[in-house]
C-alpha cells in the first residue's frame, strides 16, 4: 500500500488517517499542487470505502496513479463523482465509468446519504466551483453540506472528509473559510529558499480552528497520545511516491 | 514451424496517425510540430489536454509557433479548427511548408502519396532479398538506414505518418495541399455571425465557441461513440488564438475561466487537443499580473511562455536605437527565454519531461531554456552565456605588431608544440 509512512510518523497518525469524523483541507499552489497528497488518502482508507469527487480530473487518471502505487481502485469499494463535465458518459465502459455525475448539488448530497458510514470522502479541486461562475457562498454551502453529512456519518462508523484545493488571490477568501471549519490544514508551497532538483516543494501542517474539538474528545486519553503539533517538511514526488523529510535531510544530502 | 510466434505491431489496436504513447503514462500525444518543445513537453502534446503560450508583448514568437501547430496538423492529416477573434486567418500565410511538400511543387500529389510509393518501394526489397535472410526474421521490421528519410518512416511503421514532420520555415505550403486540408477556420467575421445569430448565450463569445467545438467534438472526435468499423480514428486539433484579448466579448470577467473549465471537460474525453495562445500583457496593473492570470494558468495543462529579449522593456526610442546598430540580429544567439510554468500531468503524477527530455531534466532549478528563430527553423536550446570576447573575433596579433621587430629568436618559440616559426597567426599549421 501507498501510504508515505514519513508523513505518518510525523504527523503521529498510526494509520495514516486523521481521526474519524475529521475534515482535512489541503491546499496547493501551481508549481506544488496539493493533488500529490490525494493517493495517500485513498490508498489509507480505501480498506474501508473511498467516494472520491473530482472536479478537475478523470476516473481514468486516478486510476493511472494509483495502479502505480499497487491499488487497484476497482477491487474496492470506490466509488467515484464527476463534477468535471456534465457529457453523457454512459457510454464508458463499466470500468472508467464514474459512479456518479453531480448535476443537481441536492441529488448529489441525497446520495452520499446512502454511501457506507465508513467513508471517506476525498473532494478534488473545490475552488473549480468558483471557475464555473458560483461565488463563495456557494462552494461554502457546498462543503458545509458535505460536512454535516459526514459528521453525521461518523456518528456510526468512521467517515472523514478530506478536501484538496488551489490557493490563489481568487480562492484566498474560500480557503480562509475553510481553514475556520477544519480540523487540519495542509498547506503546500512552492520552495521558500528557490527550486531545487531533489526537493519539489514544502508542506506545512497545521491544526485547523476545530482542532481543539478533537483534544476536548480525547481529554480522557490525552496521557497516552501525544499531542500533535505543527510540521514543517520539504517532499519530493516521485511516480509511486511521495518521499516527506525533515528540511536539509533529503535522502541526496545524506 | 514452431507454434509460437512474436506479438507483432499489428495485433494491437491502431493509434490515430501521427500519435505515439508515453510509455510512462500510457497517454496519447501528438507533436507541437517543434521537436524540441516535444522534447520539454515531456514527448508531446497529451490528447485530451490544454497548451497555454504566454505572448510575449511587442513580438509574435508564440504565432510561429502556432503556425507550426497547425502544419504539422495539415502534415499528419488531423482535423484542424483555428479560432481567431483578433483577426482574419490567411492558411497560406500561415502554414509553415516541409521538404515533402516542396518537392511536388506541381501540386498535385500530397506528401501522403509519395509516402505510400516508398512503402512499396521497401517491401519490393524485402521480396527480392527473402531468400537472404533467415526465415525467422522474415516478421521482423526490416531495419533500413539508407537515408534519414526512410530511417523515420521505419521507426513510425505502426502509424505511416512520421510523428513530427520536418518544418522549413522558408517554405509554403501549396495551394492544393491547402485545399485537400481539413480545416475550419473561425475569424473574427464569422464569429460575428454566430453572436449576433445567437439567441441562447446572449452574444457571449466563448460560449458560441465552446458550442462549436462540442459540435466538432460530436461529429467523430469523441472518445465516448464507437466508430464505424471502416473509419479510423483521427485527431483533432484546436488553436484558439489570442483568448481573452479584447475582441472577445465575454459575459463577465470570469468567462474566460467557465470556458477553460468547460473546455477541459470537453476534451478529457475526445480525441481532441488545443493550444492557445493568451496575451498575459494585457492582464496586468502597474507590472504586476492580475489574479485571473494565474487562475488561466490553474485551468490548463501545460503553459509555457516566450519571453524575448527586445520584447521585454523596450521603448520605442531603444527599438529604434537597436535597428540603427550594425548587424544586431545576426550577432544574437538566443532571442528570448522559454519559462515552463506547469508540465502536463495526466494520468500520472510526475511530469515525464523529467525522464524523457534531453534539454531539461526536471526540477525547477535552473531556468535554462532559451528560444532561437533562425531563417529555416524555431528551436529551443539550453541557454548558455557566450564566450567572452565573442566568437567571431580571433587572438590575433595586429599587422603593425606583427611588422616590429621580435624580441626573441623564432628558434627560441619554436621549439613548442604546434605553431611553425615564422607563420603569421600562432594557431595556424
Amino acid at each position: 500500500m501507498a501510504t508515505y509512512k514519513t508523513l505518518s510518523s510525523s504527523l503521529n497518525w498510526p494509520q495514516g488517517l486523521p481521526e474519524q469524523g475529521t475534515t482535512t483541507v489541503i491546499c496547493g499552489e501551481l508549481e506544488a499542487e496539493g493533488s500529490v497528497l490525494l493517493p495517500h488518502f485513498i490508498s489509507s482508507s480505501i480498506a474501508e470505502s473511498v467516494v472520491l469527487v473530482s472536479f478537475t480530473q478523470t476516473l481514468n487518471h486516478y486510476m493511472h496513479i494509483m495502479r502505480k502505487m499497487g491499488v487497484n481502485l476497482g477491487k474496492h469499494k470506490f466509488q467515484f463523482v464527476n463534477a468535471l463535465t456534465r457529457v453523457d458518459l454512459a457510454s464508458l465502459p463499466p470500468a472508467t465509468r464514474p459512479h456518479f455525475t453531480v448535476e443537481k448539488w441536492p441529488e448529489f448530497f441525497r446520495w452520499l446519504n446512502e454511501q457506507p458510514d465508513n467513508c471517506t470522502l476525498v473532494v478534488d479541486g473545490l475552488c473549480s466551483l468558483l471557475d464555473q461562475g458560483y461565488d463563495c457562498d456557494f462552494a461554502m454551502w457546498v462543503f458545509d453540506s458535505c460536512q454535516r453529512i459526514i459528521e453525521g456519518k461518523a456518528k456510526k462508523g468512521a467517515a472523514r472528509l478530506v478536501v484538496n484545493l488551489f490557493l490563489d488571490d481568487f480562492s484566498e477568501l474560500l480557503v480562509r473559510s475553510l481553514m475556520r471549519r477544519s480540523h487540519y490544514f495542509f498547506s503546500f508551497e512552492s520552495l521558500s529558499s528557490g527550486s531545487s532538483t531533489e526537493v519539489a516543494g514544502q508542506l506545512t501542517v497545521v491544526p485547523g480552528h476545530l482542532h481543539c474539538q478533537i483534544q476536548s474528545d480525547n481529554s480522557g486519553t490525552l496521557q497516552t497520545q501525544k499531542l500533535f503539533k505543527s510540521v514543517l517538511l520539504h517532499y519530493r514526488v516521485s511516480d509511486t511516491t511521495v518521499e516527506f523529510f525533515s528540511p536539509g535531510q533529503s535522502r541526496m544530502v545524506l | 514451424m514452431s507454434s509460437f510466434r512474436k506479438r507483432t505491431t499489428a495485433t494491437q489496436a491502431k493509434l490515430p496517425p501521427a500519435t505515439k504513447i508515453n510509455p510512462h503514462s500510457a497517454q496519447l500525444l501528438v507533436s507541437t510540430g517543434v521537436p524540441s518543445l516535444d522534447d520539454v513537453l515531456g514527448g508531446g502534446l497529451p490528447v485530451g489536454g490544454v497548451l497555454l503560450i504566454e505572448e510575449d508583448r511587442q513580438t509574435g514568437y508564440s504565432g510561429t509557433l502556432l503556425s507550426y501547430f497547425a502544419s504539422q496538423a495539415v502534415a499528419a492529416r488531423h482535423k484542424l479548427c483555428i479560432v481567431s477573434a483578433d483577426q482574419d486567418v490567411d492558411l497560406a500565410a500561415h502554414l509553415v511548408g516541409w521538404p515533402g511538400v516542396s518537392r511536388n511543387s506541381s501540386g498535385t500529389i500530397d506528401a501522403s502519396k509519395s509516402k505510400v510509393a516508398d512503402i512499396a518501394k521497401s517491401e519490393d526489397g524485402a521480396s527480392d532479398e527473402a531468400m537472404k535472410i533467415a526465415w525467422r526474421y522474415q516478421n521482423l521490421p526490416k531495419v533500413n538506414s539508407d537515408d534519414n528519410d526512410n530511417k523515420d518512416r521505419n521507426s513510425q511503421q505502426t502509424t505511416e505518418v512520421p510523428f513530427c514532420d520536418r518544418f522549413d520555415l522558408s517554405l509554403r505550403v501549396p495551394p492544393a495541399v491547402i485545399e485537400k486540408a481539413q480545416v475550419e477556420i473561425l475569424d473574427s467575421d464569422k464569429l460575428a455571425r454566430i453572436t449576433t445569430s445567437d439567441s441562447k448565450h446572449g452574444g457571449d463569445m466563448y460560449k458560441c465557441v465552446l458550442d462549436k467545438i462540442a459540435t466538432l467534438i460530436e461529429g467523430g472526435y469523441s472518445s465516448l461513440n464507437a466508430l464505424p468499423p471502416d473509419v479510423e480514428r483521427n485527431i483533432l486539433r484546436i488553436e484558439l488564438r489570442s483568448l481573452g484579448s479584447g475582441f472577445w466579448r465575454g459575459d463577465g470577467s470570469t468567462s474566460i475561466l467557465q470556458f477553460l473549465h468547460a473546455l477541459r471537460g470537453l476534451l478529457r474525453y475526445s480525441y481532441a487537443t488545443c493550444v492557445v495562445s493568451f496575451p498575459a500583457y494585457l492582464y496586468e496593473d502597474m507590472g504586476t499580473r492580475l489574479p485571473l492570470v494565474r487562475r488561466v494558468e490553474h485551468l490548463c495543462d501545460a503553459v509555457i511562455e516566450l519571453e524575448s529579449f527586445e520584447g521585454g522593456y523596450a521603448s520605442p526610442p531603444d527599438i529604434v536605437a537597436r535597428q540603427m546598430k550594425e548587424d544586431a540580429d545576426a550577432k544574437q544567439e538566443y532571442h528570448g527565454f522559454l519559462h515552463i510554468h506547469k508540465l502536463p500531468r495526466l494520468n500520472s503524477m510526475t511530469a515525464s519531461m523529467g525522464r524523457l527530455s534531453l534539454l531539461n531534466t526536471g526540477g525547477g532549478s535552473a531556468n535554462n531554456l532559451a528560444f532561437r528563430l533562425r531563417r529555416k527553423k524555431f528551436s529551443i536550446e539550453t541557454y548558455h552565456l557566450p564566450i567572452e570576447g565573442g566568437v567571431t573575433e580571433r587572438r590575433v596579433p595586429s599587422a603593425k605588431e606583427e611588422s616590429k621587430p621580435q624580441p626573441r629568436t623564432a628558434s627560441a618559440i619554436g621549439r613548442g608544440c604546434g605553431s611553425t616559426p615564422g607563420r603569421k597567426d600562432p594557431l595556424e599549421f
